[in-house]
């Protein structure tokens, strides 16, 4: 090959964002915090900080070291209100994706929770041209 | 790609970003008073029209841009952002807006390549 270099460009298959696997995780976290809770204006941010924080942790020990990871939580309390949540994303929609997860009970309403992997490989001709379209929609109206 | 490393190319300008966010969400809600029917594509076109604005910047980052809209009626909204990425180059903002009958939250999260 001479001078050739080899360059990873892509992420090995078992090295990829798992939508499926970062789902159950932010489940997992989902019912291990707000489980039986009931919405307190002075708790709540608390809880949504340390939500985010145990996602991105667990995200962490997937092992997959070429992503950069965005974690989202919004936390509404139920009253009957109109919440709509919509999202989009500018990368590379082979190495980069998203989970999210919705999670209630009676009084206190986990509206949704994001979450994206963004991957770190350097793409010098294709980066960022392409758009990936999503929209992540929450409309409860529970009451 | 040595230059892209430049520094201001490269940096995520959170004033700036903060502008657009703000100027997106004034385009599309100003006068405008909560609907339910109307509330899907109002967060459709703040995280696009943001989004377009982003890119038109062409610094080498990618984008995630989201957006709550949500009715006033005195419920209580948190919400939280965790990140792992490198300090130096990659960014978020928030902005929240609001008017008498609902609020807006916008966030961007900028992260280099």
């Amino acid at each position: 090959m001479g001078d050739t270099k080899a360059y990873v460009t892509e992420p090995a298959f078992d090295a990829k964002f798992r939508q499926g696997k970062a789902q159950e995780i932010i489940m997992q976290v989902l019912k291990a915090k707000l489980t039986g809770v009931v919405y307190h204006a002075d708790n709540t941010s608390t809880w949504t900080r340390e939500i985010a924080d145990d996602i991105k942790l667990k995200l962490k020990e997937m092992g997959l070291d070429r992503y950069k990871f965005v974690v989202q939580v919004v936390i509404g309390e139920q009253r009957g209100e109109g919440v709509r949540m919509g999202c989009r994303c500018f990368w590379d929609p082979n190495t980069d994706s998203y989970a999210t997860a919705e999670f209630s009970n009676v009084l206190l309403r986990s509206l949704l929770l994001s979450l994206e992997g963004v991957a770190l490989f350097r793409r010098i001709d294709t980066t960022c041209k392409r758009q990936n379209t999503l929209a992540k929609i929450s409309f409860t109206n529970l009451t | 790609m040595d230059d892209l490393e430049d520094t201001e190319e490269a940096a995520f300008v959170a004033e700036d970003v903060n502008n657009i966010i703000k100027e997106s969400i004034d385009s599309i809600l100003l006068n405008a008073s909560y609907n339910q029917t109307k509330v899907a594509q109002w967060t459709t076109n703040v995280v696009e029209v943001t989004l377009k604005r982003l890119t038109a910047l062409a610094k080498p980052f990618k984008y995630v841009v989201t957006c709550v809209i949500m009715q006033k009626n005195g419920a209580g909204l948190h919400t939280a952002s965790s990140c792992y990425w490198d300090n130096a180059t990659d960014g978020s903002r928030t902005v929240r807006w609001e008017n008498k009958t609902m609020y807006c939250i916008a966030t961007v999260f900028g992260l280099a390549i």
